[in-house]
């Protein structure tokens, strides 16, 4: 009879919802109708009868009354108050807690703002869901690159034409130049657009015709911001604009400025139909729009369903490739890039604007969840330490009634209410520290903005509070398991569980982190200094680096020549050391190998003026290659590449160099053109006038400033179009290893907060331990310790934990820069004992510091006064 | 009589509770009006019911014994009590004496 079940989910229901009182008459009423409807009507009625009762039970009298909860509103007061009373009572803890964990969920925020604004990127497109653009990946006579953003030319034509479903708009980049307008000149970037830009992006044109405005070559629609700054009051549609050395425009539309969180991002927006013209003009490549050139231009398509998606996927794995005629000299695949994907994305080549990969944020996210962590870990660390006390309130509170859930919501509460407080604090360190943190992260200022909206607050909140229960749920477990008999009790037991491994265990771990990161500033640090004062092979001397700017060589070297404090000009292509080389295809003509090789450009007098040695044969003589290439130097590296026995026999040698027959006269000692990253490879030395960039000024000057400001003037009478562009060698050298002074800021700031909170937890601990060993240090004393013995007694401890975390943290931090970041560098800095002895020094100073500072006075009391209550 | 606003449902229900007097209990009481109304009766409107004359004080009930077919659930029994009683009496004689006023029917 009872092989039929009542329906299971819907007697859950009515269990669930009905009152207790109630629920065992009226499912044993159902479950009797039930049976009798089985027998009557069959098992499929009667389970749907069933259902059907339950449903109709659900009247108010039958749901329960909401149960009055253990967070009642009176209950929820009386935790608060406790919570703001022990807060009060304990302030040495309280200020502990609140401070590590505020300066922990700084960086904690500062990352969750970042993240936050990343996300907004693109999300303003109306059809963000159903644009991509085609993103393609190249092999070059074997030789892969990384993926690029961008696409041939006709890619976009042959797929529209094929699937005629999906719309396109084409871009291009590389516009920028000085602008010319209204008597005006400035700098500007732009893009090229197609008519059908403003067709499916949304971007808006506030004058002008969307479909007609950037048909036409040399047309071009201007955004509003630099509208304003060019033509200020003036109507810019209509005007005319010319940009140095493309061409003069004819404004045709006033565009709306691209948001913040645009990938796309410009000045002005030229028609691509003018990228021919310019073509043909030799401005810019004239296989500009062939199949093999696929770095300039960008295919956004509209795919309106997910359908044409797959034709167009098919498209370009299928069809793609083919326009390749010659795959082993050059070939192509394509794929899909959807537009909300592009920032944040993976890492591409060729980007249009600014790019953030996944890389870094998902390092700054687990550095910064380290951090909080660790302060976490000082809220459970401490509030197990005072366990003791608080045992009696958990004992008596039980003994009133208090439910486990209750003692579990007022731990939880009480971590709220710490971890919301340090909201406060942390918020305010956010909004001083958010300018430092966008210039410290390159290119940020273009991405990120970290403005305090609602929205951000709102999850600053989540945040706090779910640090704040994962800080609470330690000590809310371990009070809420204690028995009331057990917390009363003055416990020996408790004493046991309050001395447990685990806080051991986690302040060895907060000092492992600290010592990785002070070993991490410490040898960055080092680094930087070694690059700085690394033996290129060539003296920078105190030579000014100006940017030539397209002006005439000789020209300026007369100019320049006239004052008094330049006592010699050089001129090269590139500034050596700051990581610029450029690479030429070279033939060796014994054999008509191939090989690619960089080149640099250098006049007579460089050498001489860098102190780079000649090995074997002369150097360039002034006016050489002056009509026709006709001889080159090359560094030692080449001739051994090339197979040649030694520096002599590579004098007289003949090379092809992009075309051209070339003599080798000369070859140079090894010097280190790139930087520091890179092997030193073969190098051909030119003496290309055409080629060269920069004028390399040596002063003797006694007052520098003055000096260039004389030659700014002079600069000004040579070329009054362009900035004087002038830096000091050691500057730029400084400038270009950067990077590892913000590397330094960044751990520096990292370690900071991580020896700061770790030591304030140190510090709570070494309170608690000392004020609970009070009444032993005083039996001690009264039978003659000295205090120094006693100060190692209480400290032995916690020199043990600093230790072993030294013991851990050191290798892993080593390994990890030997091994890892250290390892991309050719020339390096190699990690040395003393280093890693400093660093260890500190953090054992510091650390034991905050132990002394609470033994020393605690073995320094007098014993009367403790042992006078026995 | 004023105040205790016996609705029909209601007293329906308390009459079945009499009729079935020993076994009055939530399926046998659903199904006893059931039958004599000639519509279906929901558990529930039967719940609402059976609570507000308990509300009322004009029924009493108390629990049985658990059986296999309920799940081993106790069957709660309902009985009418004094005071329920009363007022049907009262519902019956005012009833009675107002048929007695109609002229049709007091004249045949």
């Amino acid at each position: 009879m009872m092989t039929n079940k009542t329906p299971k989910l819907l007697s859950n229901l009515l269990l669930w919802f009905g009152r207790t009182d109630l629920v065992e008459e009226l499912l044993g009423d159902l479950e009797e109708s039930f049976h009798q409807n089985c027998e009557n009507h069959g098992a499929r009625r009667a389970r749907w009868r069933f259902r059907l009762e339950v449903i109709k039970l659900f009247r108010p009298s039958v749901i329960r009354k909401p149960r009055p909860t253990s967070l009642s509103l009176a209950l929820f007061n009386n935790y608060l108050t406790i919570s703001f009373r022990n807060l009060k009572r304990h302030s040495l803890f309280s200020f502990i807690n609140i401070i590590s964990l505020s300066i922990a969920m700084s960086s904690g925020l500062l990352v969750i703002g970042m993240i936050t604004d990343l996300l907004k990127f693109d999300e303003f497109h109306e059809h963000k869901d159903e644009v991509y653009r085609v993103v393609s990946d190249a092999t070059f006579e074997g030789r892969t690159d990384k993926i690029q953003a961008t696409s041939p030319f006709a890619l976009g034509d042959e797929l529209t034409r094929d699937i005629p479903e999906i719309e396109l708009t084409k871009l291009g980049r590389r516009l920028a130049g000085l602008v010319e307008a209204n008597n005006k000149s400035l700098d500007g970037k732009g893009i090229y657009a197609d008519e059908h830009f403003f067709d499916f992006l949304t971007f808006e044109l506030l004058k002008g015709n969307p479909s007609e405005a950037l048909k036409n070559p040399f047309t071009m629609v201007i955004s509003e911001s630099f509208a304003n700054k060019v033509f200020e009051e003036l109507d810019p549609v209509g005007q005319t604009l010319s940009i140095e050395h493309v061409g003069d425009f004819i404004i045709t539309g006033l565009a709306a400025d691209p948001p913040q969180f645009s990938h796309i991002q410009f000045d002005f927006i030229a028609s691509i139909t003018t990228t021919p013209l310019l073509a043909t003009k030799g401005l810019i490549r004239s296989s500009h729009d062939a199949w093999e050139n696929l770095d300039m231009y960008y295919n956004y398509l509209y795919i309106p369903d997910n359908e044409q998606k797959q034709a167009v996927l098919d498209w370009l794995t299928t069809k793609g490739p083919t326009f390749y005629k010659d795959p082993t000299y050059f070939s192509a695949t394509f794929d899909l890039q959807k537009l909300n994907e592009i920032v944040p994305g993976p890492n591409m080549s060729d980007s249009i604007g600014p790019k953030m990969l996944y890389l870094p944020i998902i390092i700054l996210s687990v550095i910064a969840s380290a951090i909080l962590l660790s302060a976490i870990f000082n809220y459970t660390n401490l509030s197990m330490a005072r366990s003791l006390r608080r045992a009696r309130e958990v004992g008596i509170r039980k003994l009133n009634g208090a439910k486990r859930g209750s003692i579990l919501a007022q731990f939880a509460i009480e971590a709220c209410v710490f971890s919301l407080l340090s909201l406060v604090l942390g918020v305010m360190l956010f909004l001083v520290l958010r300018g430092y943190f966008i210039r410290l992260l390159p290119r940020a200022e273009e991405m990120v903005n970290l403005n305090l909206t609602p929205e951000l607050f709102g999850y600053f909140f989540i945040y706090a509070w779910v640090a704040g229960l994962i800080a609470g749920i330690g000590p809310a477990l371990f009070f809420a398991r204690l028995t009331s008999l057990n917390a009363l009790r003055s416990g020996k037991m408790l004493k046991s569980l309050s001395r447990i491994n685990l806080r051991k265990i986690l302040i060895a771990a907060q000092f492992t982190l600290s010592i990785i990161f002070i070993l991490a500033v410490v040898i960055t640090n080092k680094q930087y200094t070694y690059s700085l004062n690394m033996d290129m092979g060539f003296t920078r001397g105190n030579t000014l680096n100006i940017h030539l700017q397209e002006n005439d060589p000789e020209l300026v070297k007369t100019e320049l020549l006239k004052h008094p404090e330049v006592s010699d000009i050089t001129f090269s292509s590139f500034t050596l050391g700051i990581g610029q080389w450029y690479s030429v295809k070279v033939v060796d003509q014994r054999n008509m190998d191939t090989l690619w090789v960089h080149h640099l450009s250098i006049d007579h007098s460089y050498l001489d003026q860098k102190e780079i040695p000649i090995i074997a044969g002369r150097g360039f003589r002034e006016a050489e290659n002056r009509n026709l290439e006709m001889t080159v130097m090359v560094n030692e590296t080449l001739v051994q590449n090339f197979g040649f026995a030694n520096a002599s026999a590579a004098i007289g040698q003949r090379i092809d160099l992009s075309g051209q027959s070339v003599e080798i006269i000369g070859v140079v000692k090894d010097f280190i053109y790139a930087n520091l990253e890179e092997t030193i490879k073969s190098l051909v030395i030119r003496n290309q006038r055409d080629h060269f960039q920069v004028a390399s000024v040596a002063l003797n000057s006694k007052d520098i400033i003055a000096t260039i400001q004389n030659l700014e003037k002079t600069w000004e009478q040579i070329d009054d179009k362009h900035q004087f562009d002038a830096r000091f060698y050691d500057d730029q050298v400084e400038g270009y290893y950067q990077y590892l002074t913000d590397f330094m800021k960044i751990f520096g700031y990292i370690g900071f907060l991580a020896v700061t909170i770790s030591c304030l937890g140190l510090l709570g601990i070494a309170v608690y331990s000392t004020e609970t060993r009070m009444k032993e240090i005083g039996v001690r004393k009264t039978f003659g310790a000295s205090e120094f013995s006693l100060v190692l007694l209480l400290s032995k401890g916690f020199f043990k934990i600093v230790c072993w975390a030294i013991v851990i943290g050191t290798p892993l931090c080593y390994l990890l820069f030997d091994r890892v970041i250290l390892e991309e560098n050719v020339y390096r800095h190699y990690i040395s004992f003393g280093e890693i002895g400093i660093s260890i020094l500190f953090l054992l100073s510091i650390s034991l510091l905050t132990v002394f500072s609470q033994t020393w006075s605690a073995a320094r009391r007098n014993p009367a006064l403790v042992l006078r209550d026995e | 009589m004023k105040g205790s606003n016996l609705g029909e449902f209601q007293e329906i229900v308390m009459l079945s509770i009499m009729i079935l007097d020993e076994n009055a209990y939530g399926v046998s009481i659903q199904e006893d009006v059931s039958k004599r109304t000639g519509r279906h009766v929901s558990r529930g409107a039967l719940h609402t019911a059976l609570t507000r004359l308990e509300e009322k004080g004009l029924i009493n009930s108390m629990y049985g014994e658990p059986t296999a077919e309920r799940g081993g659930r106790r069957k709660r029994y309902y009985q009418v009590s004094n005071k329920g009683r009363t007022s049907l009496q009262e519902i019956k004689h005012l009833r009675q004496s107002m048929w007695q006023l109609i002229p049709e029917f007091s004249n045949s």
